[in-house]
């Protein structure tokens, strides 16, 4: 314990110094940049700047490929509450109060609170990150392939349960897909390629990176150039920063909205929009019934609950990351690819091999908060300009981006193709509902679960039992099949008759 | 989308998952057997693939027969039942046409795939001004005003596509060293 804060010390000491602070200041402010124009969603920033920070030190890269994670949580709530449109996805819970409250002339206000209530979610989330990552990295020492394989399965079913509320379905087969394009390339066992149908390209597999900057980057070009124009509301934009007193009135909100979106980011895949609507749900019903009537109408504590939700389900997300390679959120996934190209190897070994990595990661998150709430309660004016860009004028430059992004690392025309390609699939798939996140977790988990599952088989030749009897496999199948079965209709069916007869 | 719609496009869609997972199953089968190399069968290449085959198999099968549950092959008799305009009124000339949205979605992707496939024929900042000059004037252009009556956008267009191009090239090539198509 106490040899953790020494390290988390330490780790802090050695990042004040005037390069990295100004690194974090450019990424930080940037990240609120990239986070505020619709359009450009968090994942595709830390995406691109991956390209970027490649040939970096693997320490400067990670952070400022955090602090970029971090502002473009908190960015896009601005859009939110001055256009009515979230900057990402995380932020579609912000437009419901931050919107109305600009309306009635307080979007200072709301800017504030929001900016507020983004540094305490991720503080929350931090101090979460600094306790429970070693004890979960330790259990997962304990991981045999048996509990990965399982744990691949639950990623998936999970991911898709919760970014496909009204349809599972669908989360699970964009899931599995995700998985089925893992697949595709040489596999790391025998070196067999599979389903490349003699492309020397396919051979070398679908990276992850250009594939996300597809899903996340060009189909969401593609939807944004759909309509013409955003207007931006013209409230006089006066105090930003709030009242202590103003805070500190909603501190169960925020201790409430910080755990939930700290646990919801430890859930592999599902992200930062589920943790804002299930902290602003949370906040609602926990509301007095006169405040409870606000909600919607510009609510200073909804603003509250999804702003903490969001950012504190940032350091949530990357706790998994560390200690089992499984990314939380989209983001983390394209953090995860990043550690592996500089060269770092997260999962259940790194107690082992890199134990001061985690706090340094930690102290990260903790000058990447510190810089977003400094710039975001400064600067708030010119940033407004940057939201009357036309998007016309802008969409061309981020698809300049999106190509270098997918080239860059590999240098290979390829890549670009395969962002083209997952880019207008992404898009098709969004219309049709299916969401994105299982997908990327499906690439990712793939291979995890190609190595587990065959080595598993291979350890208990053939024989299916370890997988239900090891006690963490046994809880993991368990919790897989509560949710699937949850969701069936012809179970709900079969309860409310059994209910009926009680009755 | 409404539910019909929605329910019709996952019919189709399930069928093209059902296909793509058989497909998935027949290949995984075909791959070869490690046994004769003194391995665990368990170790082919092919055990994953299988499984996720038929996963998706699994889950395209419901979603199938869902849609038809919920009377995709039901013959639809909204044409009766939405009024008299749908069955009696000629289609216009403006209902032919696509809409807006849907005509700036295609111009935007079919730019952005010319620009993607045109890297590596063309010298990268020449492809990138194009892209980014093509990309804004057909998107500002008014068709209602003569087109010398909008030499400022073009001429806008025109220097964002160099001030792009060439940023791009000088930061990625000669800052970070990447070597562009």
């Amino acid at each position: 314990m106490f040899e953790g804060l020494n390290m988390f010390g330490t780790a802090i000491l050695s990042f004040l110094n005037f390069k990295i602070l100004f690194n974090a200041v450019w990424a930080t402010e940037l990240g609120i940049i990239i986070g505020m124009l619709p359009g450009l969603t968090a994942t595709m920033g830390v995406a691109l700047l991956t390209t970027l920070t490649f040939k970096m030190q693997a320490n400067d890269a990670i952070l400022i490929l955090i602090c970029m994670y971090i502002g473009a949580i908190y960015g896009g709530s601005r859009s939110a509450i001055l256009l009515n449109i979230p900057g990402t996805p995380a932020n579609a819970a912000t437009t419901l109060d931050g919107y109305p409250l600009a309306l009635q002339g307080k979007a200072g206000k709301a800017i504030g609170i929001a900016t507020t209530g983004s540094f305490l979610g991720s503080l929350i989330g931090m101090f979460a990150m600094l306790i429970f990552t070693p004890l979960i990295g330790s259990i997962a020492l304990k991981f045999q392939s048996y509990e990965f394989v399982w744990f691949s399965i639950f990623g998936i079913i999970i991911c898709g349960n919760l970014t496909a509320p009204k349809d599972p379905l669908k989360g699970w087969i964009s899931g599995f897909i995700g998985l089925f394009v893992s697949m595709i390339g040489m596999e790391g066992i025998h070196a067999y390629t599979r389903f490349s149908f003699g492309s020397t390209e396919l051979a070398g597999g679908i990276s992850l990176i250009p594939a996300m900057v597809g899903t996340f980057g060009f189909a969401e070009i593609i939807s944004v150039m759909r309509y013409q124009k955003f207007d931006v509301v013209k409230a006089k934009i006066d105090r930003v920063i709030p009242k202590p007193s103003e805070v500190f009135k909603y501190w169960k909100t925020i201790i409430r909205s910080g755990i939930i979106g700290t646990l919801i980011g430890a859930i592999p895949g599902v992200g930062e929009d589920i943790a804002a609507w299930v902290s602003y749900d949370f906040a609602k019903r926990g509301a007095k019934p006169a405040d409870r009537e606000m909600f919607g109408k510009g609510s200073i504590e909804g603003l509250m609950a999804s702003e903490t939700g969001n950012n504190a389900c940032v350091p949530g997300a990357i706790i998994p990351v560390l200690t089992l390679a499984i990314p939380g959120s989209a983001p983390a996934a394209v953090l995860l690819g990043a550690m592996l190209i500089h060269g770092i190897r997260p999962g259940p070994l790194i107690m082992v091999e890199f134990p001061s990595f985690i706090y340094e990661t930690v102290a990260m998150v903790l000058i990447a908060t510190v810089m977003m709430f400094i710039l975001g309660l400064t600067m708030v004016k010119p940033l407004v300009k940057i939201l009357q860009v036309p998007r016309q004028k802008l969409m061309p430059i981020v698809f300049t981006l999106c190509v270098i992004g997918s080239f860059a690392i590999q240098s290979r025309l390829f890549d670009v193709r395969v962002m083209v390609v997952f880019g207008i699939l992404g898009f098709i798939l969004r219309e049709m509902e299916y969401p994105m996140a299982p997908l990327v977790l499906g690439i990712i988990l793939g291979d995890i679960l190609d190595k587990n599952l065959r080595r598993a088989l291979i350890l208990s030749n053939g024989s299916l039992t370890p997988f239900f009897t090891r006690p963490i496999s046994l809880i993991l199948f368990s919790l897989t099949m509560l949710i699937v079965l949850s969701r069936a209709k012809w179970i709900k069916t079969i309860i409310a008759s059994i209910r009926k007869k009680n009755a | 989308m409404t539910d019909n719609k929605m329910n019709k496009a996952d019919f189709y869609t399930s069928i093209v998952l059902i296909t793509l997972s058989i497909g998935i199953i027949v290949i995984s089968l075909r791959m070869p057997s490690m046994v004769s190399k003194n391995e665990s069968m368990w170790s082919n290449p092919g055990v994953v693939p299988i499984f996720i085959g038929f996963a998706l198999l699994m889950l395209s099968g419901s979603m199938f027969v869902r849609a038809i549950m919920h009377g995709v092959l039901r013959p639809s008799d909204n044409q009766h039942t939405e009024g008299p305009a749908s069955d009696i009124t000629p289609i216009s000339d403006t209902q032919k046409k696509l809409p807006v949205p849907m005509k700036r979605m295609l111009i935007t992707t079919a730019i952005c795939i010319g620009y993607a496939f045109l890297l590596g024929t063309l010298w990268f900042p020449l492809v990138t001004f194009l892209f980014v000059f093509v990309f804004i004037s057909v998107f500002e252009f008014d068709s209602a005003k003569k087109v010398l009556q909008q030499w400022k956008t073009f001429l806008w267009a025109a220097v964002i596509g160099i001030g792009t191009s060439a940023a791009v090239t000088i930061v990625f090539q000669y800052l970070f060293l990447v070597n562009l198509p």
